[in-house]
């Protein structure tokens, strides 16, 4: 591989996958295409067993596709390659620290390895984490160990992050300090956050994009803005043989006796009145929330996938 | 933290906490807490202390420039407006959505033009009432 | 290859097996000073407790070094460091190699100063141990190759225990073996040429070990 012909250019983006796949016994990423801004925060959403995990890791060069290209800070990844990692900073629910070790053993570790480490930074970090240099991993509760895993990642002040479900598991007052301490990072508009969750709350309100992926399938990437703007829900009012009009996007979620509920992915202006003369009695049309659109979201993808 | 100095923002639904930053902004403005010509901190700025992804601040920042509660200058950030008038377009604002809310209900339980009117002028008489 | 990052693992993992690698060594070390013991016995009691020390060395050391990592997921943290596949089985495999060569050249350096030093002592032995320790190597390379190839602590203790019955016939043939067998009382320090036979066989199992181990790690295409 040779690295020295990536040259890293402006406005390239801090990662592309295109066309991504790898296939395990039981589970498959399907062509994956993936493209992260420098400079913002991506939420990457889906449920347990989704793929965002292997996805992560194909972009740290843990895991080899069986076909695609990633790029990542303007340059290839793969396992042979270590140079990419140097700006990359990779956090993962199952990763694990030296038991026997002190924090002080790891924070001397990873310097020995980044010249960007910043033992000043490191101190503030302990400090604001409540954390001592000296004590052993060992006895860590699960929200010492992710914060001290986070503090080896953060010293170093990464260009960019790529934290599979980093808050999972962590009290509220863990998950305050950790996201104040990353949203930091949003200050550089030359660093870059991608964060994944199998739950929305701990994702929307920081994200500028989200994309949802579930059964190994990107099923919707957008503006975090769009999402909450496009997907709308419509409470009508409607007899047995009626029949929903031909809008792009809309699509039925439940029925209860006369009462049809529906989604639509593309709100405009004049849907109401669309559904209106269609012969229904609007009750509501509301805004969806964004767990509430990832439901419906993930719900259609295996709809499609079916057919 | 939630807090950035003079802002403090309650955990809701996302896309609320653009209007929740525009209302705190326009507040201090109204109160004299931000006189004209106070520099405003950064969109990533703001948006790092709040923890708040960098679309909803810059969105706030964008309508409060169309209020014309601040103005933005080329590479140079944002700053509070020379503009006299703001404590009354905190009101204003809050008219219109209502207004416009009102016109949805209005138009849902399917009432005329004329109804509508009726029942606004009503309203306005209540609340007049209520005054005294 | 990035020989910075190659030395700063293999220091942090001698640092992190410094307990278990002393621990031997000294271990090793008494065992040597008991068959030096007066006594009909002390000899034989000896020879056992270094065999042991040798094999728990081993398997000690894979399980903390190399299965432990597996096991206790600290490689995700590691290869999430600036380090590439190369770097690290370079690393891995050498460190676990020299970690267990300690101990181990430990005993065999103080039985071969023994030989030529005390007075009971027979130096026609020191063939005789060369054959022995090259095959616990010999042994440890398999149990080394099958931690890589099946990180699985269940497989490579099954090598360790064929390793062990194996010794035992090992030992029986040199016990048994015509030439072999006469060393062991002789004055005088010979090679004959069975025994560089039997040098070089293990040799070529040892270097294969390695070198598909190596080869093998180089080759992973899911690290984690």
């Amino acid at each position: 591989m040779n690295s020295k012909l990536d040259r890293p250019q402006q406005n390239a983006s801090a990662a592309s996958l295109r066309g991504v796949t790898k296939s395990y016994k039981h589970f498959r990423l399907d062509k994956i295409d993936l493209e992260i801004e420098p400079g913002t925060v991506n939420g990457l959403i889906g449920p347990n067993g989704a793929g965002k995990s292997t996805i992560m890791r194909i972009m740290m060069g843990l895991v080899t596709p069986k076909s695609g290209t990633v790029s990542v800070l303007g340059k290839s990844i793969s396992s042979r390659e270590a140079s990419a990692k140097q700006d990359i900073g990779f956090f993962s629910d199952d990763m694990r620290l030296y038991k026997s070790e002190s924090i002080a053993f790891h924070m001397q570790f990873v310097r020995s390895l980044f010249p960007s480490w910043d033992e000043g930074y490191a101190q503030q970090l302990l400090d604001r984490f409540g954390l001592i240099a000296q004590q052993k991993v060992k006895g860590f509760s699960h929200g010492q160990r992710v914060k001290a895993l986070l503090l080896l990642i953060l010293a170093r002040r990464p260009k960019l992050l790529i934290l599979d479900e980093p808050t999972n598991g962590l009290d509220p007052v863990a998950k305050q300090e950790v996201l104040a301490e990353l949203m930091q990072i949003v200050n550089d508009e030359t660093r870059t956050i991608l964060y994944s969750s199998h739950n929305t709350q701990d994702v929307e309100q920081i994200s500028d994009t989200i994309t949802f992926i579930d059964r190994g399938r990107v099923i919707a990437s957008n503006n975090r803005d769009e999402f909450l703007d496009r997907w709308r829900r419509f409470k009508l009012q409607a007899p047995q043989n009626w029949q929903a009009p031909a809008i792009d996007g809309l699509r039925p979620e439940s029925t209860f006796g006369n009462l049809r509920v529906m989604t639509l992915d593309r709100y405009e202006t004049g849907v109401e009145d669309q559904l209106q003369s269609s012969g229904a009695t609007l009750e509501s049309s509301e805004a969806m929330t964004l767990e509430e659109i990832f439901i419906a979201a993930v719900s259609r993808g295996r709809e499609e996938k079916q057919q | 933290m939630h807090t950035h100095g003079w802002i403090t923002l309650s955990q809701s639904d996302p896309r609320a906490l653009y209007l929740q930053v525009i209302e705190q902004i326009q507040r201090r403005v109204a109160v004299g807490d931000l006189p004209p010509g106070t520099e405003l901190p950064s969109i990533r700025q703001l948006a790092a202390d709040l923890s708040v992804s960098v679309i909803t601040i810059k969105r706030a920042y964008l309508e409060l420039e169309r209020y014309g509660t601040i103005t933005t200058r080329q590479g140079k950030g944002s700053i509070v407006s020379d503009d006299p008038g703001l404590s009354t377009s905190i009101a204003e604002r809050e008219l219109e959505s209502h207004l416009n809310e009102a016109a949805q209900l209005g138009s849902l339980l399917g009432l005329s033009k004329r109804e509508m009117q009726r029942r606004m002028a009503e309203a306005y008489e209540t609340s007049l009432g209520k005054k005294k | 290859m990035n020989t910075q990052a190659i030395q700063i693992l293999f220091l942090k993992d001698l640092f992190l097996s410094r307990w278990p690698m002393f621990g031997y060594l000294v271990g090793g070390l008494l065992s040597v000073m008991v068959t030096c013991l007066p006594g009909e016995s002390a000899g034989f009691i000896g020879f056992i407790l270094m065999i042991t020390v040798t094999i728990a060395a081993g398997i000690h050391l894979i399980g903390a070094l190399l299965l432990g990592e597996s096991i206790d997921m600290t490689r995700t943290f590691i290869m999430s460091l600036p380090i590439s596949l190369l770097d690290y089985s370079l690393a891995k495999i050498s460190v676990v190699l020299v970690a267990f060569l300690i101990p181990w050249f430990g005993m065999l350096a103080s039985l071969t100063i023994i030989t030529f030093v005390a007075p009971e002592a027979k130096p026609g032995i020191l063939p005789f141990l060369v054959l022995l320790f090259l095959f616990m190597l010999g042994g440890f390379c398999l149990q080394l190759f099958t931690a890589v190839v099946t990180e699985s602590v269940g497989w490579t203790i099954v090598v360790l225990v064929l390793g062990n019955v194996t010794l035992n016939f090992f030992l029986k043939m040199l016990y048994e073996h015509p030439v072999i067998s006469k060393l062991n009382k002789s004055e005088v320090l010979s090679w004959p040429p069975v025994v560089l036979q039997i040098i070089a066989i293990e040799a070529i199992v040892i270097l294969a070990a390695l070198g598909l181990t190596f080869m093998f790690q180089i080759r992973r295409k899911d690290l984690v």
